[in-house]
C-alpha cells in the first residue's frame, strides 16, 4: 500500500469534515439475538419472489399505512400514508432530508433541545448554529429543532412566535422562506417508548422517528419522515438524491414485525 | 447564509420521476426507463444471505461489516491486481447513489466546482449542491463520441478541484478504454485535481474490453476515490449496497458524515453484498453477457430506424439522438409513452443542451426490447409521414 501523507485526496478534503475529527465513530450497537425464523422465512420469501428491486421513493405504501395506524394509535396526529409519509435508512437521514429539504441553509441557527445529543454532528457537518432554548418544551426523548428568526428588533426569536395563525389552518402550500422551519423528533414512540406522549404537533410540523421500538428490527435500520404534503415531498426530493430508496428488504422485515408480532420493546 | 438547493438537479429528476408515474398508470408499458435491472437477485445470493442472517452480530461498525470490507479488498486485489487495507480505505454505503452524496460532502467546499461531463447522471448536481458546490461541465459528444476526453478536460476544467469521471457512463453507455483512462489520469496529475471515478458499471463492458480503473493508473492511488456497488453488477439494486475505496483520511472523513446522516447500512444488505463476493462471483459474467445481447438488439432496431447513437462499450443505456423528427425530448417521450407504451426518459434529465436526446435502458428482456422498437418504429414511421 502507498503512503497517503499529504496526499492530494486529504488536502481535498472539505472544511466541513474537520468538525470532530481526531473524535472515534462509534459503532452501531444492537442487540445480539437471533432473529425471529418467522420472519428470516419471510423475507427470504418475499427476496425470492423478486423483492430485491428498489422500492417507491417513499417507501412500501403497505409499511407507510402501519406507520401511520401506529402514529394515530399511539396518540399522534393522522396522516396521510400515500402522501405524507417516508421511510428512510434510520432516524439521521430522516433528520438529514429534512433539513436540506426545508432549505436549512449553511449558517442558519436552530434552536434546538438536542443538548449536545445524537444529532449534534449532523448540524455541525451541515453549518448549522444550534442554540439551546431558554425554555425547552419538549419532555425528552422527544426534541423539536426550530429555525431561529430574528425580529425587527434584531433579536433572536424561537420561530413558533413567527409562524401566522393562518398558515396553522388549512392545507394552503408551504412558503419555507416565509414560515418558520420546525421539525419534532419522536424517537421510537411510534413503536414503543409508550411512557411518553405525543408531544402537540401543528399542521406545518415535520415529524421525524424511527422504528428502533420494534423487537429485532435496529439492524434493519429504518427512520421515517411524517408531515404535511407539501414539505413532505419535498424532502423526498432529497431522500431521493441521497439513497434513492430505503433498503427493500430492510421494509419488509418492518412489515412483517408489525403484521405478526405488533410486540415493542418496553 | 448560503442556499444549497440545485433546482436543475431536482428538475431533471423530476422529469423521470413525472414520467415513471405516469407509465405506472398505464396497462402494457415495457419499461426502457430506470437503471433498476430487470433481473432478479440470484437465489444462491438470497440464500446464503438467510443463512448469514442466522448470526446477529452485537454491533455493526459504521464503516460496514470487516468481513465484508476485507471481501471487497480481495476482490480488488483478484481483479485488478490492486491492495487497499480493508480497515482503512474501504467504506459500505446504501448503495452507490449515498457514496457518491458522502462524497461531495467529504470533498466540496462552499464555491468550489466539480467537473462533470455533459451529459451526466442529474443525482450528481444535487450531491454538489448540497455541498455549496457548482458544476463545470465537460463537453462529450462531438460526432456522437461521449467519452470524456483528456484534452476538452484540459480546456474546460478551469478551476475546478474534483473531476467526475463516470466510466462506463450513464447516459450515454461510453466507455473510455484502458488508453483514454491513461491521458486523463496523466490531465489530473497535470492539473492536480482529485478524480472520483465512478465505477458503477464496471462489471458491465463489452465486447471483451474491460475497465481500467483510475486509480490502476500510475500517480492516480493518492488523488482517486472510486466508488462502486453491488446493484447493477449482481441485480441488488433494492438492497441499496455500495462502497468506496480512497485515501484513508477521505475514508475518515465519510465514516463522520455517514455516522450522522445514515449510520451503518443495514446488516442483512451487508450480508447480501458479501454473499455475492464470496459465493456468486459468476453472476456479473453471465449478466454481462445477456446485457451485450440486448445492447446489439437495440442497435439493430436503431440502425434499421435510421437513429444515430452514441456507441454503448458499457452500462445499462443507449443514447440516442431523435433530432431528425423535429420533435424536443420530452415531448417525444411523452407522447411515445402514451401512444406506444414504451418508456424512455428525455435527454434533458441529464443535461440541459440535449434536448433532441433520448435515454434508452436494456433492462427488459430481448423479446421485450423487440417488441419496444417495433412499437417505436411505428411511431417514427407516423412521424415522418407527418413531415414529408
Amino acid at each position: 500500500m502507498s503512503d497517503y501523507t499529504a496526499s492530494s485526496t486529504k488536502r481535498a478534503l472539505a472544511q466541513r469534515i474537520t468538525v470532530h475529527s481526531g473524535t472515534s465513530v462509534p459503532s452501531l450497537e444492537i442487540r445480539a439475538e437471533p432473529l425471529d425464523a418467522g420472519l428470516l422465512e419471510d423475507l427470504r420469501d418475499h427476496l425470492l419472489a423478486g423483492e430485491t428491486h428498489y422500492t417507491t421513493r417513499p417507501g412500501v405504501l403497505e409499511l407507510r399505512q402501519q406507520l401511520a395506524r401506529r402514529i394515530t394509535i399511539t396518540g399522534g396526529p393522522e396522516y396521510d400514508a400515500e402522501r405524507e409519509t417516508i421511510i428512510t435508512a434510520g432516524e439521521g437521514e430522516a433528520l438529514f432530508a429534512t433539513l436540506l429539504g426545508l432549505d436549512f441553509s449553511e449558517g442558519s441557527r436552530v434552536s434546538a433541545d438536542d443538548d449536545g445529543g445524537r444529532h449534534s454532528k449532523l448540524f455541525a457537518i451541515l453549518g448549522i448554529q444550534v442554540v439551546q432554548p431558554t425554555d425547552a418544551n419538549m419532555a425528552p426523548p422527544l426534541l423539536e429543532y426550530s429555525e431561529l428568526a430574528t425580529d425587527e428588533t434584531g433579536a433572536d426569536t424561537t420561530g413558533r412566535d413567527h409562524l401566522p395563525q393562518e398558515s396553522m389552518e388549512g392545507d394552503t402550500p408551504y412558503q419555507t422562506d416565509e414560515k418558520m422551519k420546525c421539525i419534532v423528533n419522536v424517537g421510537s414512540l411510534a413503536f414503543g417508548d409508550s411512557t411518553f406522549g405525543w408531544p402537540a404537533v401543528d399542521p406545518h410540523t415535520v415529524v421525524i422517528g424511527n422504528f428502533d421500538g420494534l423487537a429485532g428490527i435496529s439492524s434493519f435500520r429504518l427512520g421515517y419522515v411524517v408531515g404535511p404534503k407539501t414539505l413532505v415531498k419535498k424532502i423526498m426530493t432529497w431522500k431521493q438524491a441521497f439513497s434513492i430508496c430505503t433498503a427493500a428488504p430492510s421494509q419488509r422485515a418492518a412489515i412483517w414485525t408489525l403484521d405478526q408480532k405488533g410486540s415493542c420493546k418496553q | 447564509m448560503k442556499n444549497r438547493v440545485v433546482s436543475s438537479g431536482e428538475k431533471a429528476t423530476s422529469l423521470r420521476y413525472n414520467l415513471m408515474e405516469l407509465a405506472a398508470e398505464k396497462n402494457d408499458v415495457i419499461s426502457l426507463g430506470r437503471g433498476d435491472p430487470d433481473l432478479d437477485t440470484p437465489a444462491e445470493i438470497i440464500e446464503g444471505t438467510s443463512r448469514r442472517m442466522q448470526t446477529i452480530p452485537s454491533s455493526i461498525p459504521v464503516r460496514g461489516l470487516l468481513e465484508l470490507r476485507r471481501s471487497v479488498a480481495n476482490h480488488y486485489q483478484i481483479t485488478k491486481g490492486l491492495d487497499f487495507d480493508p480497515e482503512q480505505e474501504i467504506i459500505i454505503t446504501n448503495g452507490g447513489q449515498e457514496g457518491l452524496f458522502l462524497t461531495m460532502l467529504a470533498l466540496v467546499n462552499p464555491g468550489d466546482s466539480v467537473a462533470t461531463p455533459d451529459p451526466r447522471y442529474s443525482s450528481y448536481d444535487q450531491a454538489i449542491g448540497a455541498a455549496g458546490g457548482s458544476i463545470v461541465e465537460i463537453p462529450t459528444g462531438k460526432d456522437l463520441r461521449f467519452e470524456l476526453d483528456a484534452d476538452d478536460l484540459r480546456q474546460g476544467i478551469q478551476a475546478a478541484k474534483i473531476l467526475v469521471l463516470v466510466n462506463p457512463s450513464n447516459p450515454t453507455g461510453a466507455l473510455v478504454r484502458a488508453d483514454g483512462v491513461q491521458r486523463i489520469a496523466e490531465a489530473a496529475r497535470d492539473l492536480d485535481i482529485v478524480v472520483v471515478s465512478d465505477e458503477i458499471y464496471e462489471e458491465v463492458v463489452y465486447d471483451n474490453q474491460r475497465l481500467l480503473s483510475t486509480v490502476a493508473c500510475e500517480g492516480m492511488r493518492e488523488r482517486t476515490v472510486t466508488l462502486s456497488g453491488f446493484s447493477k453488477a449482481y441485480a441488488m439494486t433494492g438492497f441499496r449496497v455500495g462502497y468506496l475505496v480512497g485515501d484513508p483520511a477521505f475514508i475518515d472523513a465519510v465514516e463522520r458524515i455517514k455516522a450522522a446522516t445514515s449510520g451503518p447500512c443495514p446488516l442483512l444488505s451487508q450480508n447480501a453484498a458479501l454473499t455475492a463476493l464470496e459465493e456468486a462471483p459468476h453472476v456479473p459474467a453471465e449478466f454481462r453477457t445477456i446485457y451485450q445481447r440486448r445492447r446489439d438488439c437495440m442497435t439493430a432496431g436503431l440502425d434499421a430506424m435510421g437513429i444515430s447513437y452514441g456507441h454503448p462499450g458499457g452500462g445499462l443505456f443507449m443514447w440516442a439522438d431523435i433530432s431528425p423528427f423535429g420533435v424536443p425530448a420530452e415531448e417525444f417521450c411523452l407522447d411515445v409513452l402514451r401512444q406506444t407504451g414504451v418508456l424512455m426518459f428525455p435527454g434533458k434529465s441529464f443535461g440541459q443542451k440535449w434536448e433532441y436526446f433520448v435515454r434508452i435502458s436494456l433492462l427488459a428482456k430481448e423479446a421485450k426490447i423487440t417488441e419496444a422498437l417495433e412499437r417505436l418504429g411505428d411511431h417514427i414511421e407516423k412521424l415522418r409521414v407527418g413531415t414529408r
